[in-house]
């Protein structure tokens, strides 16, 4: 597993980025309390924002989703265009799935909500300092719950069936949770010939050659996806 | 994203394998090493996979790569596919600067059932299953 150093040789810089002035005062203030953090800077709208971060040259920009002038999604695919090195982690009071996935696909580190506790806040920027993404709560776990909502096919409805019987979409899920032929029997109750039979069908039907290629499609297609 | 190549391994190919647009969180480490790695994934095949990543790895370096399968089960955990391959090419991504995109080939897989927080249980084409502690 990836390890996280507990502290760091020099201060974390720090950039904040948000319209509201109290909050900003707020946020500095309980990042200056905590030894490791050090605040370079403070931007209130999109538009100042790259030329601070390109003169104080932070390690974190903190950058609210919804600002004036540039929002967050703009601000983020300018830094992306330009040579600055900062991991940027999205503040912000709510934010979409699919908003998400855009910022992580626009270099962003990941998000923590305006009502997080100090703590997870102090924890976030330390994870994403080593390198890890951060989403929620949780460093990994969050953000693949994250993805697995925005996968390919729209809104979490299960796609087509492609012909496949329930019999085989139900051994399709076995086997996109790792079920082995034998557990998928014994699940069934079905002979482990009758669910290689089954199996060979769906390779037919979807015209996929092994398993992993069947899961792959299984989650691209949401053959899967439970019912809503 | 606009890779413009920096490696690249001489005499190796992907072979064309549909390839599925599925973005998810990998790990992945040089065969050998002790700590993973995090990336996202661009796009992954029975063949092969290309990982968005900080770091970049020198084409033939073995690798394995793990990443859970991302999609909601009714009442079952997703797998967790385990893979083995060496490194075709590592990239670099115009957009955001810093990052790479590396391919990798995948020479062997395995699905490891996720039994809660207890472990795995192991499940690959040769082998019965076995339990792992991970």
């Amino acid at each position: 597993m990836v390890s996280l150093p507990n502290s760091f040789p020099s201060p974390i810089r720090i950039l904040i980025a948000d319209d509201h002035p109290l909050f900003r005062d707020g946020l500095r203030r309980l990042l200056q309390a905590e030894p490791g953090f050090e605040v370079v800077g403070e931007a209130s709208d999109g538009d100042v924002l790259v030329d601070l971060a390109r003169k104080t040259r932070p390690d974190i920009l903190l950058l609210d989703l919804s600002m004036p002038r540039q929002d967050g999604m703009e601000v983020l695919r300018e830094l992306s265009l330009s040579k600055i090195p900062v991991r940027t982690l999205l503040l912000t009071a709510s934010i979409e799935k699919a908003q998400i996935v855009q910022a992580l696909k626009l270099g962003a580190y990941g998000v923590i909500l305006k009502e997080a506790t100090t703590q997870r806040l102090f924890d976030s920027i330390q994870c994403v300092m080593a390198g890890q993404y951060w989403i929620g709560r949780e460093s990994v776990s969050d953000l693949v719950r994250a993805l697995r909502s925005v996968a390919p096919s729209e809104n979490g409805a299960r796609g087509k069936d492609y012909g496949l019987t329930t019999r085989e979409l139900e051994i399709v899920t076995l086997v996109v949770a790792g079920y082995s032929n034998p557990d998928i029997a014994q699940r069934c109750s079905i002979s482990e010939q009758t669910v290689k039979h089954h199996i060979s069908n769906i390779f037919d039907k979807l015209g996929v050659s092994n398993r992993l290629e069947l899961a792959l499609f299984a989650v691209n297609h949401r053959l899967t996806a439970v019912a809503s | 994203m606009d890779p413009e190549p920096v490696l690249s391994a001489a005499n190796t190919e992907i072979s064309r394998a549909r390839r599925y647009e599925i973005g998810t969180v990998i790990r992945y480490r040089a065969r050998g090493e002790r700590e993973w790695h995090e990336g996202l994934t661009e796009n992954i095949s029975i063949s092969g996979v290309l990982i968005r990543s900080e770091r970049s790895l020198d084409p033939k370096t073995a690798i394995e790569m793990r990443f859970f399968l991302p999609v909601e089960l009714d009442g079952e955990y997703a797998a967790e596919v385990f893979c083995r391959g060496f490194v075709i090419r590592s990239s670099k991504c115009r957009i955001p600067v810093g990052t790479f995109t590396i391919a990798a080939k995948i020479m062997h897989s395995r699905f490891l059932r996720q039994m809660g927080s207890r472990g795995y249980v192991a499940k690959d084409s040769m082998n019965g299953n076995r339990r792992l502690a991970l």
